[in-house]
C-alpha cells in the first residue's frame, strides 16, 4: 500500500515538474543536464523506496510507475485534449528564414541553437537559409532548409 | 498578424500558438511556484529550519522545551528539556500520547531506567552534579505522517506538544 502511494506521489511530482520546466530541458542534453539527472534519480530512489529496500518493494514500485506510464500512454492516445497539455504541440521557430523572436524568447531557444540544428542535419550555416524551424514536442529542433539551400 | 506563410506552416505542423502560449503562462506560474516552495524550504517550513522551531515553558516556569514542530518521516529532530535551575525532584521523564508512539532513536544522557505501558512511557535519569540545570535530549524519528499529539511531563511539570510530520 505505502509503496503503491509512494511511486504515485512521485510519479505525480515529477510529471508536473517536467512539464513546468519544459521541453527545453531535454533538447540539446549537456553534461550538466546528465549529471542533473543523475541527481534527479538518486533523490527519487530515496523518497521512493524509503527504508525499504527488499526486493519485494522494489518490484513493487518498479510495477506501479510502469503500470502509471502505460495507463497515461493509453488515456494520451484516446484523448487529444490530454495529449496535448501533457505534451504540448510543435511550435514554429523560423519561417522564411525570419526568426519569430517573440515565440523563441518564450520557448527559450536562442538562434544559435537553431543554427547548431541546422549545421547538425543538414549542413546550413544560415539562418536565410532555413524555410522553417520547429521545435518538436520532444525538445529537438527541427529544420526545414530552402530547396535550393 | 502571421504572414501568409507562416499560417499556411502553422496549419501543415499542426501548431496551436493561443494553447502554446497558455503552456508558456502556466511554466512561468510554475517557476514562481518553485521559487516560493524553495524559499519556505530554506524557512523551514518543512522542517529543519528558523520556522519550524518551536519553544515553550511548563505553566509552573520549572521547565523550558525546544522542539521542532515540523518534521519528517525519517529524519530525526531534537527534542531538548532543559529544567530552570537545579531539579528538585527526581529526574522522571514521561511521555504520553502520540509523543509515546515516536521512536527515540538517541536519548542523551543514557536513561538509568525506562518503562513502557499503553500510551505512555517513562524514563529515568540520574540527576546532575550538584548546583547544575538538567538538560535532556531525544531525538524523534517518527513512522508515519500526520499530526502527533502528545505531552510531556517531568516531576509535576507538564507540558502539551504537537508535532506535524510530513511523508
Amino acid at each position: 500500500m505505502e509503496s503503491v502511494i509512494r511511486a504515485v506521489a512521485i510519479y505525480v511530482a515529477l510529471t508536473i515538474l517536467f512539464r513546468i520546466t519544459g521541453r527545453r530541458s531535454m533538447s540539446h542534453i549537456t553534461t550538466f543536464d546528465f549529471v542533473l539527472l543523475l541527481v534527479v534519480g538518486e533523490a527519487t530512489q530515496q523518497a521512493l523506496l524509503g527504508e525499504d529496500f527488499s526486493m519485494t518493494n522494489g518490484i513493487l514500485v518498479i510495477t506501479t510507475l510502469l503500470g502509471l506510464d502505460v495507463t497515461l500512454r493509453w488515456v494520451k492516445a484516446r484523448h487529444h485534449q490530454t495529449d496535448r497539455m501533457m505534451e504540448g504541440l510543435p511550435t514554429i521557430l523560423v519561417v522564411n528564414g525570419q526568426p519569430l523572436h517573440d515565440r523563441m524568447r518564450e520557448a527559450r531557444i536562442s538562434e544559435s541553437e537553431i543554427l547548431q540544428s541546422a549545421r547538425e542535419i543538414h549542413g546550413v550555416m544560415r539562418l536565410e537559409d532555413i524555410h522553417l524551424a520547429v521545435l518538436e514536442v520532444s525538445g529537438t529542433i527541427s529544420i526545414m532548409p530552402h530547396r535550393n539551400a | 498578424m502571421a504572414s501568409p506563410d507562416l499560417k499556411e506552416a502553422s496549419r501543415q505542423v499542426g501548431e496551436d500558438i493561443h494553447f502554446q502560449r497558455r503552456v508558456w503562462r502556466f511554466q512561468r506560474f510554475g517557476w514562481g511556484a518553485m521559487a516560493v516552495l524553495v524559499l519556505l524550504a530554506t524557512l523551514g517550513v518543512f522542517g529543519g529550519g528558523p520556522l519550524a522551531k518551536a519553544k515553550s515553558s511548563s505553566a509552573d516556569g520549572t521547565i523550558e522545551v525546544e522542539w521542532e514542530r515540523i518534521e519528517r518521516i525519517g529524519r530525526d529532530s531534537r527534542l531538548r528539556i532543559r529544567t530552570v535551575g537545579p531539579p528538585t525532584a527526581p529526574l522522571t521523564l514521561r511521555l504520553e500520547g502520540g509523543l509515546a508512539e515516536v521512536t527515540l532513536s538517541a536519548i542523551e544522557p543514557q536513561p538509568r531506567g525506562e518503562s513502557r505501558a499503553p500510551g505512555r512511557v517513562w524514563l529515568r535519569f540520574d540527576p546532575p552534579a550538584e548546583g547544575h540545570a538538567a538538560e535532556i535530549v531525544l531525538n524523534l524519528r517518527s513512522a508515519k505522517p500526520g499530526i502527533v499529539q502528545g505531552q510531556l511531563a517531568l516531576g509535576d511539570a507538564v507540558l502539551p506538544l504537537r508535532l506535524f510530520v510530513l511523508p
